[in-house]
């Protein structure tokens, strides 16, 4: 099965925790403008204004506690240029975030 | 009229003239005074502020007036943390990537650094790397050619080397001063 050796613990946040992560996954979700596919994993534009740059790395930092395997990068381009969030894993992350995000 | 009378009237007229211009030299005294500002930390900010501008000659401009004194003084706390958090230096083509202990720094606390920063110095391209299974924090800072001496100048990084260099000759941790102009401004 695709995707079947990444494991994301949800038990790893609490029932707030929980609603306070998704809460920040709709206002990321919301905030892409593009998306990038690359050799390991996918890098999302999100446009400026829409989420702010502490938002994504709270975000970052309860899926990096669920699902520990990413590998995460979060980018600020120099004068006021967009941000990049980008996750990369080894071989099969990208079936795994089509399946867990939706990723197109 | 009399020479007395003429010698009386002149002494007068001197006297009027010393008044009027003892007055003017008062008024405007009083008038720089006031337009002159009070030495406030703000104004201390100001200052720095206005040397870096002309420290700028690589174009690259921070504008410390971005932050108010409370940003500042939280954005210090966070670069102390950061400073002791620091396990790692790589010189990359177009900057620098520092890496940090998990344990000692926290992810929330890099970003809260960087959109500090970004606000300060929008001429860095930032980036916070979280290496999965908790492995470490890097942050990079990059930008366009002159940037790797910019960094190195603002954030002491040939300070640091020194003292690391002195102590590895020596075998001795030396003790560094605390110097507030660490964390540049």
């Amino acid at each position: 099965m695709e995707g079947a050796d990444f494991c994301c613990d949800i038990k790893a946040m609490n029932k707030v925790e929980r609603e306070r992560y998704e809460v920040l996954r709709e206002r990321l979700e919301s905030a892409i403008e593009e998306t990038k596919e690359l050799e390991s994993g996918y890098a999302f534009r999100l446009r400026s204004g829409t989420v702010s740059l502490m938002e994504v790395a709270e975000w970052v930092e309860k899926e990096h506690k669920c699902c520990p395997f990413f590998d995460f990068e979060i980018a600020v381009n120099r004068n006021d240029g967009p941000v990049w969030l980008t996750l990369r894993g080894s071989e099969g992350v990208k079936p795994f975030m089509r399946m867990e995000f939706g990723v197109r | 009229m009399s020479k007395q009378q003429e010698r009386s009237r002149r002494e007068v007229g001197g006297a009027v003239l010393t008044v009027i211009f003892c007055m003017a030299l008062a008024l405007g005294l009083w008038w720089g005074a006031r337009r002159m500002p009070a030495r406030t930390p703000q104004n201390q900010i100001a200052e720095t502020s206005a040397k870096q501008a002309v420290n700028s000659e690589t174009s690259f401009y921070c504008n410390t007036k971005s932050l108010s004194i409370a940003e500042w003084a939280h954005k210090r706390q966070i670069s102390q943390k950061m400073k002791i958090a620091r396990a790692e230096r790589k010189e990359l083509a177009d900057g620098y990537a520092f890496r940090f202990r998990p344990e000692a720094v926290s992810l929330l606390e890099l970003a809260d650094w960087v959109s500090s920063e970004a606000r300060c110095c929008p001429f860095f391209d930032m980036s916070i790397e979280v290496e999965p299974d908790g492995g470490p924090l890097w942050l990079k800072l990059t930008g366009k050619e002159g940037v790797k001496q910019f960094i190195r100048m603002e954030f002491k990084l040939d300070q640091e080397e020194a003292k690391q260099w002195r102590n590895e000759v020596t075998g001795n941790e030396v003790e560094e001063q605390e110097n507030p102009a660490n964390d540049r401004r």
